[in-house]
């Protein structure tokens, strides 16, 4: 192996010399204050500071363009209805506009609503570690069953339930258990595998949504369905519920538009491969 | 609850100023007046701050307060770690890891939750981002086979021993400070990303170009860099200081103050060990 030159070795000890890890309260009142209090000698926390700065410029100009495509779409709409009726456009141009139709007819529910168009699950890794499958996200309704990938080897695992009111705790045999009844509210699960050479935890959280939140998304739901067509419901209703985290609910909806084959379930993929990836 | 014969201080004005400014912000989450009072008095935030209320409800365990927080600092925290070199898978699996962990005790602090050890003094946001880069660094170190870091972060000032010792040693702090503070901001976004992934995550260089998607040739280029910029920036203040630490060279110089330095951090180090501060 090389030796470090000088130089190396100066960097090595300018950046001990700074510490070992930053604390979150003495950046935060930097980031805000823009008073340093001698945290920039850390480069991590000047690496923090400069990541914040450029995530708020890039925030502003996004409202600014927003703002902007938004003025366009309009614009467009306007002129599209103008032009008088044409034949059946294809499927996801009729999306784009029955998504902006909806944020139009409903600023307060869909004013955020865009549709999920950046989603890379071509990262190609596999894991072959221990893995959380369901519940992920917000959940409507309390889950049925809790599931997991084993570690290859590995045949039982410890799982924790921790929640408003509940602590609980299972030693499982397999991939899957039967879960507690649940109320609304926030839950972290913990997964440890027995018996393995390594130890491996895994903690993954859900949310079981309260009534006000179900009744928000059933009216959301309504609104779908009576302003737009019946074919791109499935299509809406997975966009809508993975904007919301409704994580599950997205899946149950891609899969249903995927069965449908053709233009549709082209345009579901990409969502469903990030949604099982 | 106020009585009648007991005037109101500024720090009671203060609770409940920061606590109407949070009901405002966040009027789906129900904390009562008395609750937070009793949880924020001793660290109220020295400006207004509408989401110390919302921290303070989620180490209470508020109703709504937990998906508030998600809801108000997902998207932020996503797009700060796809900018630190974070997949989109990880930023997914890391931020259900962080909420989760969050809403767990912390080592050694008296907060109910590790959100609880937030001041308020500046951004949660800012607090939050700290929290998620930890862990994604911590992500990396494991994925590496590299030890993990002390959980405690490190202090800033030293305490304690002789007044003149204290004296010098907040005068050579406070040279290295401006000096570091110069060579760092000399060096490019991605420089430092290349020099904090290498020096203080421990990380091998091809580790390094697979999280930053560049080839190892390039991450040497870009230490080489880094290193050149540095040197140009120490070495440009020292000239003028070299007299402060009595040494010959600037090299010299350099060292001497570095080893003050390490020795002082060193001696602080211990200091908070014994105070046994906590942290998310």
């Amino acid at each position: 192996m090389n030796q470090p030159t000088p130089d190396e070795q100066l960097l090595e000890q300018l950046v001990r010399a700074a510490g070992t890890r930053v604390d979150p309260n003495a950046l935060a009142v930097a980031a805000t204050e823009k008073r340093t209090h001698g945290i920039v000698r850390d480069p991590e926390a000047v690496l923090l500071l400069r990541t914040l700065a450029r995530e708020r410029g890039r925030r502003r100009r996004t409202l600014w363009g927003g703002a902007a495509l938004a003025a366009m779409l309009v614009a467009g709409l306007i002129f599209a209805f103008a032009q008088g009726p044409r034949g059946e456009a294809p499927l996801a141009e009729r999306l784009e506009t029955a998504v902006a139709g909806l944020r139009l007819h409903d600023a307060e529910r869909f004013g955020s609503f865009a549709l999920a168009d950046d989603l890379d699950a071509t990262s190609g890794v596999t894991r072959t570690g221990v893995a959380w499958l369901a519940p992920r996200g917000a959940l409507l309704a309390a889950p049925a069953r809790l599931r997991w990938r084993r570690p290859d080897g590995v045949s039982r695992v410890q799982v924790k339930l921790k929640g408003p009111g509940v602590a609980w705790e299972r030693d499982v045999d397999g991939d899957d258990v039967q879960a507690p009844p649940l109320e609304s509210g926030r839950y972290v699960v913990t997964l440890r595998v027995l018996g393995s050479l390594t130890p491996q935890t895994l903690r993954r959280s859900f949310v079981i949504a309260d009534a006000q939140q179900r009744h928000a998304y059933a009216q959301a739901q309504a609104v779908w369905r009576a302003e737009t067509s019946a074919d791109l419901h499935d299509l809406i209703e997975a966009h809508y519920a993975f904007s919301q985290g409704f994580l599950e609910r997205a899946l149950e909806a891609s899969r249903r538009a995927e069965a449908a084959r053709g233009e549709k379930r082209q345009l579901v993929l990409p969502l469903l491969r990030y949604l099982t990836r | 609850m106020r009585s009648a014969d007991r005037p109101v201080s500024l720090a009671d004005e203060r609770v409940r100023r920061t606590y109407e400014l949070g009901r405002k912000a966040h009027p789906q989450v129900d904390l009562s007046f008395e609750e937070f009072a009793r949880r924020a008095r001793a660290a109220i935030p020295k400006h207004d701050n509408k989401d110390f209320y919302l921290a303070v409800a989620c180490d209470a365990g508020a109703p709504g307060a937990w998906e508030r927080l998600q809801s108000r600092f997902h998207r932020p925290l996503r797009a700060m770690l796809r900018r630190r070199g974070a997949t989109r898978h990880d930023v997914s699996q890391l931020l259900d890891d962080v909420w989760g962990r969050l809403a767990s005790p912390p080592p050694r602090a008296k907060a109910r939750t590790r959100i609880g050890t937030y001041d308020g003094q500046g951004a949660l946001l800012a607090w939050l981002a700290t929290v998620a880069w930890h862990r994604l660094a911590d992500g990396w170190r494991r994925a590496a086979g590299v030890a993990p870091l002390p959980q405690e972060p490190t202090p800033s000032t030293p305490r304690g021993g002789d007044p003149a010792d204290r004296l010098e040693a907040s005068e050579i702090g406070a040279l290295i400070g401006s000096v570091l503070e110069q060579a760092w901001a000399s060096l490019t976004d991605r420089e430092l990303e290349v020099v904090v992934l290498k020096y203080r995550q421990l990380l091998p260089q091809t580790e390094i170009a697979r999280i930053l998607r560049v080839s190892p040739s390039r991450i040497t280029r870009l230490l080489q860099s880094a290193t050149r910029r540095l040197r140009e920036a120490v070495e440009e203040r020292l000239e003028l200081r070299a007299h402060v630490a009595g040494a010959a060279s600037n090299q010299a110089a350099l060292q001497h103050l570095l080893q003050r330095m390490l020795s002082e951090s060193d001696a602080g180090r211990e200091d908070a060990d014994d105070h046994g501060r906590g942290m998310a």
